[in-house]
């Protein structure tokens, strides 16, 4: 942790690296922000500009609750990973294989044209661990960690189109442009290093693109641009502008270093002659932290000083994984740094290039699930080893599961089931070694303890100490919330 | 009893305010009187403990109110008709989600066997639980009371006070209402600020850009006003303002979600805006365009293009048939809201799944707005007059073109491509880089394909691919005939008559001529009737909406038929009209529809959906007399002064409602909307007015004891720092470093580091700029009438290390001559502040410059770096 960095004072209590103003008047930002533990010392340091903060972590008037993660790390099967051929084990679906699926609607099928019958998995499963949960062959490593996992078999959603599905699993809505979590997140917590961005954000490095709907999958809607996630750029310099253009020189730091002290002496005057102004002040130490971020955020990125064990465990070093490996570690040295929510997307953008079978099931996802399994099985064991995981909440899943139902084709896949589908939870508070919920008999709806997006976003949000009705910001004359008029606390899968 | 039954389920759902009385069962009397024991004894202290907190006490959860009965019977959580059937009781019995009590333990079964019964006795209480209104006030019907509310009134005629002024410091009547207030709390204002500083100032915000540093500075007040009237008439001006109307219509050039497909000509309606602003439109005309400038001036192609503040929004792409009636609901909802928080500074919004919480804006009324535009959507359409000679020239074209288009497939159809390439292309896993790689060279004749095939480059560039895909999309290019039908279709191709760009506008829909913006569908743009919903929720319906406005800004007396009435006759429908299939259009099979045209059968809409409601609602919507007229006004004053001064009269521009902050000085707010009524909706009169007031020409000088008094200059005794818009500071780093490109107008620029203005900027929802993104530009997806300002690091790590600002140095170096002679150098730091900052340095500068010049004999593009980095640079003082 970087907490010997010092920071000026009035940044300190003020999310440390910035500041967020808008012309309102004092009223209206007691309103945004509530009245809570250190914001009437704040209150203090306004001035008619309205310097309104973002909240502190752990003097946060959005935590109101005790909070058990600092910080999420959310693997993302992007495109909808099956259900029904990972861990909601349905031994019926090989009785029924072939027949009509009964009740179904063949317009949840994206390509109704092609929706065909039940169709048993290819893949086999079996119990794992103390808990005893199903998991198929796909994920053998995963399988060995079970015991640390809460399923959620009976999750829902409300769209069977990727982008509309992907938006609500990140903002709560399908429409465009809302908050994602990750930016509700760190505009209700804040950050606990300033030197790094609060939510970070990683895609796909094997140039299949970005997931559908792209960077509004983590942009920060109506909320201030800072809370928007930060995209690790997949190839070359993982944030933009983090080096001088001019490239490696060794004087370029201490020739930035020379430009800035300048920068600082010829603003002084102006400082001075606006005392009321403290915008002004923030803006200089902007660019100070920025010079500290450059020559401290790459470190985070150089995966060299990582000793062979660990390499080895995320299988590093694998063609068929270490992509998703070096991405994992990287998860887990910024949980270490203090970053707050780290958002990790596997598979790209068109079909069969993510999770997003509608061809050949098994190919699709035996290829994915290898990608994945060993780096994310060693991530929870590192996690746990470094006493990370206590406070750290893992979540695996997509944004809807897949119809057990074949997608008609040489090689059949299956379609997008917006109605039944798994996720797990691991870390931070989360109930070990369980499955909560339901599917029916063919594991194609949601039926017992049915557990919706609003739901989890709020189970999500109490982990992190944030009541979910609570956490509010105006926009437009409208208190929007994440879980907008709705949302349970799953209690049952909380420790 | 069929008939009583009816009479008190239709009693129980639409009346909100009046009582029950007529229709009533007769042994009503007789079940309530036992009703009221059982409340007195067991279900009201049930009630009380378990449910009140949240449901009309100190709150309203859910919508859910039983604070009174009345507001009980509105819930719809209690159906009288059947109160077995009560989604209270699932709730509380725990069938249904959410359980209820939340977070409690389940109510005793004797408990609930008790409300039921009391529900079955009509649900009646001894007294209401909260007195009074409560937190949520029912708002069925608007009531003059409601319309008394000081935004919604008529505009009232006031004249301005007469302040002492014994320093004769007032130039005009805006100074008048502000020293007026300023005398009353005995605070006095600022003197006007220094000329250079002004200077600034003004070209900044007028025309954002900052003035020639070589540029004669004004000097007297008189100077300045012409200096103002200068700056307005410059096409700077309707440029940077133009920018600001963007924000309001979350203007963009793509749709948005997962296609994120680019608008052909969207930029069309920029330039609409800026030369409404260059031209001075009267700003009432200028609104009741953008709603249905379509249906009011036919004629004027521009008012059509106007019409893009709504068509504009994002659209779902692709949507699935179960997603159908939902993006259209979305899509309707995102029309009301956009005209509602940008032009009225209303949040109607809120009133889609209940009555607005705190202003008189009913549900119904938002269904009924919605319901103006029923069968109104989006299309590409043909805005220019044609003439018949053109039509039938474009009519011939196009029956040879669907022909060859037929020919086309027919060759497709005998492809086979496996037979081509089976033998070199055979590992099969990863389809789609493939299918991404072959769109893009879908346009290039099969033939280089086939070469590249063979030549083994696909495979090296693609990789691996999937044999299904590849064949469909192969189907198209390979076949013996194909060549000679491709050659002939490239040549007819050619021979297109010239038809005028496509513009995406508000269209009115009949007959399914209009094409689908969204791929995937499969099912209509549209529903020709529209629902009042509850809860927004397309599955439950509640009734037929009809076509109406807002109560609250309507004279008592006045109904849409007045508006419908003032409506211009049904224009003969747009000649041309075409058809494509958005972003999956063969450039080949584009139809121009014709009415009567054998492509297309005939269609013979009724009048009503020619968009004669939408043109009522435009009329109505800038009626000072009867309709909406008053509130548009204030709210476009406001927002001129807001975007003026960095704060608005109203400090919640986008919301004038109950909720919003009240105005600092109404009375000014008052005249200046009537200022502008009077002046024929003369945008730069008000303009004129705020920026020749010497409350807008203050110095921003501080103290403490005035700043003791009033802390956040509400009463505008001084000019307050405001940080650049991200636009500004882009543009004045350009203009500064000598790279900035005028060239107004036109297609947006795609790279990111072009020099033209930033309003240029392509705008795809999908992909913000860095640089703009970063210093606050708004996302383009919802209405924002007030920008955050954010001061963050990654803007300083942007300044510091991005191309762009190295080439903003390197220009500004190269620009500042470049000398190195000692003797030079004081010249050199002269010019450099002139040119950044538009004021020669202070003696401290000069010597600091020096200095670092003198250490660094090669920094001078570093010293012009540090100087854009200047915080001077980015406030406007």
């Amino acid at each position: 942790m970087n907490s010997s960095i010092s920071t000026e004072p009035l940044l300190a209590m003020n999310n440390l690296n910035s500041s967020f103003s808008f012309p309102f008047t004092r009223r209206e930002m007691l309103r945004r922000a509530g009245a809570g533990l250190g914001f009437s010392a704040l209150a203090t340091l306004l001035s008619e500009s309205g310097l309104a903060a973002a909240p502190t972590s752990p003097g946060s008037p959005w935590s109101t609750l005790p909070a058990k993660a600092k910080s999420v790390i959310w693997l993302f099967m992007n495109g909808g990973p099956s259900q029904v051929d990972t861990f909601d084990y349905k031994p019926a679906l090989a009785e029924w294989n072939d027949k009509p699926l009964p009740g179904f609607d063949i317009n949840t099928a994206f390509d109704s044209h092609k929706a065909g019958n039940l169709m048993a998995s290819p893949f086999k499963f079996r119990q794992h661990g103390q808990s005893g949960r199903w998991v198929s062959e796909l994920f053998p490593h995963m399988a060995t960690q079970v015991d640390k996992m809460a399923f959620i078999h009976s999750c829902h959603t409300d769209s069977n189109n990727h982008s509309p599905a992907l938006y609500m699993m990140n903002t709560g809505t399908p429409r465009m442009g809302r908050p994602s979590f990750g930016s509700w997140s760190s505009y209700g917590l804040g950050t606990e290093n300033a030197n790094l961005p609060a939510f970070v954000v990683m895609a796909d490095p094997r140039n299949r693109g970005l997931p559908r709907g792209k960077g509004n999958n983590w942009g920060s809607g109506f909320l201030p641009s800072r809370y928007q996630g930060t995209f690790l750029q997949p190839k070359g310099e993982p944030i933009a502008n983090l080096t001088p253009p001019s490239g490696s020189n060794e004087n370029t730091l201490a020739a930035q270093r020379a430009d800035l002290d300048l920068l600082a002496a010829l603003n002084r005057p102006h400082l001075e002659a606006h005392p009321a102004e403290s915008d002004l002040d923030a803006r200089i130490a902007s660019f100070e932290l920025a010079f500290r971020m450059q020559t401290q955020a790459p470190e985070v990125f150089d995966l060299a000083g990582e000793p062979e064990s660990v390499r080895k465990d995320y299988g590093l070093e694998e063609s068929h994984c270490g992509h998703f490996a070096r991405q994992c570690i990287t998860a887990r040295r910024l949980v270490e740094r203090g970053v707050r929510f780290v958002q990790l997307y596997s598979g790209g953008t068109e079909n069969q290039q993510s999770w997003d079978c509608h061809a050949n099931l098994k190919g699709n996802h035996s290829s994915f699930a290898a990608e994945v399994d060993q780096p994310i099985a060693a991530l929870l064991r590192d996690l746990e080893q470094r006493g990370l995981l206590e406070s750290t909440l893992v979540i695996w899943g997509g944004e809807f599961g897949r119809l057990p139902t074949a997608q008609k084709d040489a090689q059949p896949g299956r379609d997008h089931n917006p109605h039944g589908f798994t996720i797990w939870m691991a870390g931070a508070g989360v109930k070990p070694g369980i499955a909560y919920g339901a599917t029916d008999e063919l594991g194609h709806k949601a039926a017992v303890d049915k557990v919706h997006i609003h739901d989890l976003h709020a189970t999500w949000l109490h982990l992190l100490g944030v009541d979910h009705e609570k956490l509010t910001y105006r926009f437009n004359g409208r208190d929007f919330r994440l879980t907008d008029v709705h949302g349970e606390v799953v209690q049952a899968v909380l420790s | 009893m069929r008939h009583v039954l009816f009479c008190l389920v239709f009693l129980t759902r639409i009346c909100v305010v009046a009582p029950l009385s007529a229709a009533i069962p007769s042994d009503h009397a007789e079940k309530m009187k036992a009703g009221l024991e059982l409340f007195r004894d067991r279900v009201g202290p049930i009630l009380r403990e378990n449910c009140l907190e949240c449901h009309g006490g100190k709150q309203v959860k859910g919508d859910f109110d039983l604070g009174s009965r009345e507001k009980l019977l509105k819930s719809e959580s209690v159906d009288l008709a059947h109160p077995g059937q009560s989604s209270l009781l699932k709730l509380i019995r725990h069938k249904e989600k959410p359980e209820m009590p939340k977070r409690k333990p389940k109510l005793a079964d004797s408990d609930i066997a008790a409300i039921a019964s009391w529900l079955e006795q009509g649900a009646p209480y001894d007294k209401p639980f909260v007195e009074g209104n409560g937190p949520v006030v029912s708002r069925g019907v608007v009531t003059d009371g409601d319309r008394d509310y000081w935004a919604f009134r008529r505009l009232s005629p006031l004249n301005p006070p007469q302040p002492k002024d014994e320093q004769g410091w007032a130039r005009n009547d805006v100074d008048r209402f502000i020293l007026a207030k300023l005398e009353e709390a005995d605070i006095r204002p600022n003197l006007r600020a220094e000329p250079l500083t002004l200077r600034r100032r003004m070209s900044l915000d007028v025309a954002g850009l900052p003035p020639e540093g070589k540029a004669t500075v004004p000097a007297s007040d008189e100077e300045f006003d012409a200096l103002t009237e200068t700056l307005l008439k410059s096409p700077a001006f309707a440029e940077t303002w133009a920018r600001r109307w963007l924000d309001l219509s979350r203007y963009a050039e793509s749709g948005g979600f997962q296609d994120d497909a680019s608008i052909p000509s969207a930029w069309r309606y920029r330039d609409f805006v800026v030369h409404s602003l260059k031209t001075n439109q009267r700003f009432d005309e200028f609104l009741r365009w953008q709603i249905a400038g379509d249906r009011l001036a036919p004629e004027r192609p521009e008012a059509s293009i106007a019409t893009g503040f709504l068509a504009l929004g994002p659209y779902q792409s692709p949507v699935t048939v179960s997603e159908l009636e939902q993006a259209r609901y979305d899509e309707l909802d995102d029309f009301l809201q956009t005209m509602g928080t940008g032009m009225l500074g209303l949040t109607i919004g809120c009133a889609r799944c209940h009555d607005h919480k705190y202003d008189p804006l009913p549900t119904a009324d938002y269904y009924a707005l919605a319901a103006c535009f029923t069968t109104t959507t989006r299309g590409l359409r043909d805005v220019q007059p044609r003439s018949q000679e053109d039509i039938h020239a474009v009519r011939e074209w196009t029956k040879l073109d669907v022909e060859l288009g037929d020919q086309l497939k027919k060759a497709e159809s005998k492809a086979d491509a496996t037979k081509l390439f089976g033998a070199s292309l055979k590992d099969a896993n990863q389809a789609s880089a493939f299918s991404a790689w072959l769109r893009e060279v879908g346009e290039k004749r099969f033939a280089d394909i086939c070469d590249k095939v063979r030549g083994g480059l696909l495979l090296e560039q693609v990789g691996a691919y999937d044999q299904r895909a590849m064949q469909a999309q192969f189907a198209r290019w390979i076949s013996p005939d194909y060549e000679a039908v491709w050659q002939k279709v490239q040549t007819h191709q050619k021979s297109k008559p010239t038809t005028p760009p496509l513009l995406l506008t508000l269209t009115e829909e009949f007959g399914g001529l209009n094409q689908k913006l969204s791929r995937h569908i499969q099912g209509p743009n549209y529903f020709r009737i529209n629902f009042q919903l509850n809860r927004g929720d397309p599955k439950q319906k509640q009734r037929e909406a009809t076509p109406g406005l807002l109560q609250v800004l309507t004279k008592p007396g006045s109904s849409a038929e007045d508006w419908r009435g003032q409506t211009p006759p049904v224009p003969l429908y747009p000649d041309v009209l075409l058809s494509s299939e958005g972003n999956h259009q063969d450039h080949f099979s584009a139809h121009l529809k014709l009415p009567g045209d054998p492509l297309q059968p005939d269609a013979k809409p009724a009048a009503r959906d020619f968009g004669t409601d939408r043109a009522a609602l435009a009329l109505w919507l800038t009626d000072v007399e009867k309709g909406a007229g008053p509130l548009a006004a204030r709210v476009i004053v406001n927002r001129l002064w807001t975007w003026h001064f960095g704060r608005g009269i109203v400090a919640t521009p986008s919301d004038f409602g109950l909720q919003g902050e009240p105005p600092t000085h109404p009375e000014l707010l008052e005249w200046l909307a009537g200022e502008l009524v009077r002046s024929g909706w003369d945008l730069r009169h008000i303009h004129r007015l705020i920026l020749n007031s010497a409350t807008w020409r203050q110095s921003s000088a501080w103290d403490a004891a005035r700043a003791a008094e009033d802390p956040e200059n509400k009463l505008r005794w001084r000019w307050r720092p405001q940080r650049l818009t991200a636009e500004a500071v882009r543009d004045t780093l350009l203009s500064v470093s000598g790279r900035l490109d005028l060239r107004a107008g036109g297609e947006p620029a795609t790279d990111p580091m072009h020099s033209r203005r930033s309003l240029y900027t392509r705008v795809k929802r999908s992909e913000p700029h860095p640089l703009l993104a970063a210093f606050d530009a708004p996302e383009p997806i919802e209405s924002v009438g007030q920008r955050a300002v954010s001061t963050v690091s990654p803007q300083a790590l942007l300044l510091m290390n991005s191309a762009f600002m190295d080439r903003c140095a390197e220009d500004l170096a190269r620009r500042l001559g470049g000398e190195k002679g000692p003797g030079d150098r004081a010249t050199l730091i002269e010019n450099a502040y002139r040119t950044v900052l538009s004021r020669p340095p202070t003696a401290t500068e000069l010597q600091a410059g020096q200095t670092f010049l003198q250490a660094h004999p090669d920094g001078l593009k570093r010293l012009s770096h540090v100087l854009l980095c200047l915080n001077e640079l980015v406030y406007l003082d």
